[in-house]
């Protein structure tokens, strides 16, 4: 299991499945706890670093669409 | 203290109502610390009324009624006499309301005029107003004017000053309602049942629940007309949620004397206009399948329900979703939800909503996403509920900040979704003992695999902690968000 662990500060995160595909992201504040069975798991310091990657998988602007249906911790 | 034996507070054909203390005591403490408020006398002539001196007020009728009024701020410069003048505005609502028979013509920030009809009437218009400066042009005689911000018109408040708080507080106990016929005597004697509330306004009604008032089947809710907001009715009117394809054959008792039967979903009388602006209580009698608010309509119009009746919401979801100002905690009976599948947003932000539900069967439902989302104060015992057959639960708890129930016996072999289920949520509201249960109740199950779970910042101990692992673990491989292991 993949895990982010009481950091410090905020991390921003995606999640996906052994085909690539994304499972869930979001960002999770510090203090908190993040438990995947998922094979991969993606932290980033920044939303934009995120997004990026985000729409490396999916396309340019879907990051943007799906911001507030997809994610599992608030972005905001 | 203030001595008041008998307030008129409703009116039905024949009958008046008054309040009154079962103690007998007739006491209510008043408040309003300036001595300027102003009331219209029996004769319809407006008058000063002396600081902390109840005003009961004339201008709807010959029968007084108890003004209770907010603090308000004439924003009109030398209203007394009104001239052509420049108002700056915020986007909010605005009441407008003055005396004579000339015109405010309003351009600017809001387009629309209001036509005076005599010395002694005071007219009044409410509207939605944008940010910037709203140009008020003045023609013929204006008196007595005032623009204040808010949805309904106070009484004329001298000069550009705050208001004072017009307020009555009633006194502690059982308050009940006695019903007179006119020229007659006391006919019934009908307690109220707490809690009751005075509304903010012109026409003061108490408004409570007679359980004696209620018949059973009977959908029973006070509406506020005066809550107006983007695609509701306008300021004096009620709108029911009744959809396309939905079955109605019932009788709308509108709690101002009149009724209308309604069959279809679009028929005029689906919007009932009353004659004065305020809260009144409507009950619903008959076959009514389809209600739904959808965030829209009338949804800040409908506030504290007495009883679900027979009322059936159909099948669509979104039933009270948007309705910010119900609560239910007096009901005595409970909704119907058979034949429901989908029930998505029932209850979304719903903010002050509370209601005994622990007894609401969810046997039926596939869809729970979002059902108490936004409900802050909403709060039953679901530790048995039959969740068997719940697919969907994503943000079915969403900042249900008051909801404690016990989850760790529900069924959740089939939820493949629960994104966000508690987020908002913390330790504060949701125990670690809580958590811990419910971790390795769920983690005995057979569980559908991938699913993203949200617990907001909930932490749990190291009791809970083999059950959490064994949901995040193959074959599970969920996905969870919590607090911190404590």
């Amino acid at each position: 299991m993949a895990e982010i662990t009481k950091t410090s500060i905020k991390r921003f995160y995606y999640i996906a499945n052994s085909l690539g595909g994304i499972v869930t992201f979001g960002k999770l504040d510090k203090d908190s706890v993040l438990t995947t069975g998922q094979p991969v798991l993606k932290q980033y310091a920044l939303e934009t670093e995120l997004e990026i990657a985000i729409d490396a998988i999916n396309g340019a602007g879907w990051y943007a669409n799906n911001k507030s249906d997809e994610q599992d911790t608030p972005i905001s | 203290m203030t001595k008041i034996i008998t307030v008129p507070v409703a009116y039905k054909a024949g009958k008046l109502y008054s309040l009154f203390p079962s103690d007998g005591s007739g006491d209510f403490t008043t408040t309003r610390a300036l001595d300027t408020a102003t009331r219209f006398n029996s004769l319809g002539i407006r008058e000063t009324v002396l600081a902390n001196v109840p005003r009961i007020d004339h201008s709807h009728g010959a029968c007084g009624e108890l003004l209770v009024e907010p603090t308000r701020t004439n924003l009109f410069v030398s209203p007394d006499t009104l001239a052509t003048q420049n108002v700056t505005t915020e986007a909010n609502y605005y009441a407008v309301s003055f005396e004579g028979t000339g015109t405010i013509t309003f351009t600017g920030t809001y387009v629309g005029s209001l036509v005076g009809t005599g010395v002694s009437n005071r007219v009044s218009l409410v509207f939605l107003a944008t940010a910037g400066t709203l140009t008020c042009t003045v023609s013929g005689s204006v008196t007595s004017a005032q623009i204040e911000l808010g949805k309904y018109a106070t009484s004329y408040v001298v000069g550009t000053r705050n208001a004072d708080v017009h307020s009555v507080n009633l006194p502690s106990g059982t308050l009940q309602v006695k019903e007179y016929t006119y020229g007659g005597g006391v006919r019934d004697v009908i307690p109220l049942v707490s809690p009751y509330t005075i509304k903010e306004g012109f026409i003061q009604k108490i408004i409570g629940t007679s359980t004696k008032d209620l018949v059973a089947g009977d959908f029973v809710a006070n509406w506020d007309t005066r809550e107006v907001s983007p695609g509701s009715s306008n300021y004096f009117q009620v709108k029911l949620p009744i959809i396309s394809g939905g079955t109605y054959n019932f009788t709308a008792d509108w709690g101002d004397g009149t009724s209308s039967t309604i069959t279809t979903y679009n028929q005029a009388e689906v919007t009932h206009t009353y004659s004065v602006a305020g809260v009144y209580t409507v009950k619903l009698r008959g076959i009514i399948n389809g209600w739904r608010f959808v965030s829209g309509g009338d949804r800040l119009k409908i506030g504290d329900i007495a009883q679900w009746g027979t009322l059936k919401v159909g099948n669509n979801g979104n039933y009270f979703h948007g309705c910010n100002n119900i609560n239910a905690s007096t009901v005595s009976d409970q909704i119907d939800v058979s034949g429901i599948t989908n029930a998505t947003r029932f209850f979304d932000s719903c903010l002050k909503f509370t209601c005994n539900l622990d007894y609401l069967d969810f046997s039926g439902f596939t869809d729970t996403s979002y059902m108490f989302q936004d409900c802050w104060l909403f709060n039953s015992d679901f530790s048995s509920a039959n969740v068997s057959n719940v697919v969907n639960a994503r943000n079915m708890f969403n900042n249900a900040y008051a909801y404690n129930s016990s989850m760790a016996n529900w069924n959740v072999s089939n939820i493949t979704n629960l994104t966000a289920f508690m987020n908002g949520k913390t330790t504060a509201n949701y125990s670690t003992t809580l958590m811990d249960a419910l971790y390795n109740g769920w983690s005995l199950l057979t569980l559908q695999p991938n699913v993203v779970c949200g617990f907001g910042t909930i932490e749990y101990t190291a009791a809970g902690a083999g059950g959490r692992a064994i949901m995040a673990g193959a074959p599970n491989n969920w996905t969870i968000t919590s607090g911190t292991q404590i």
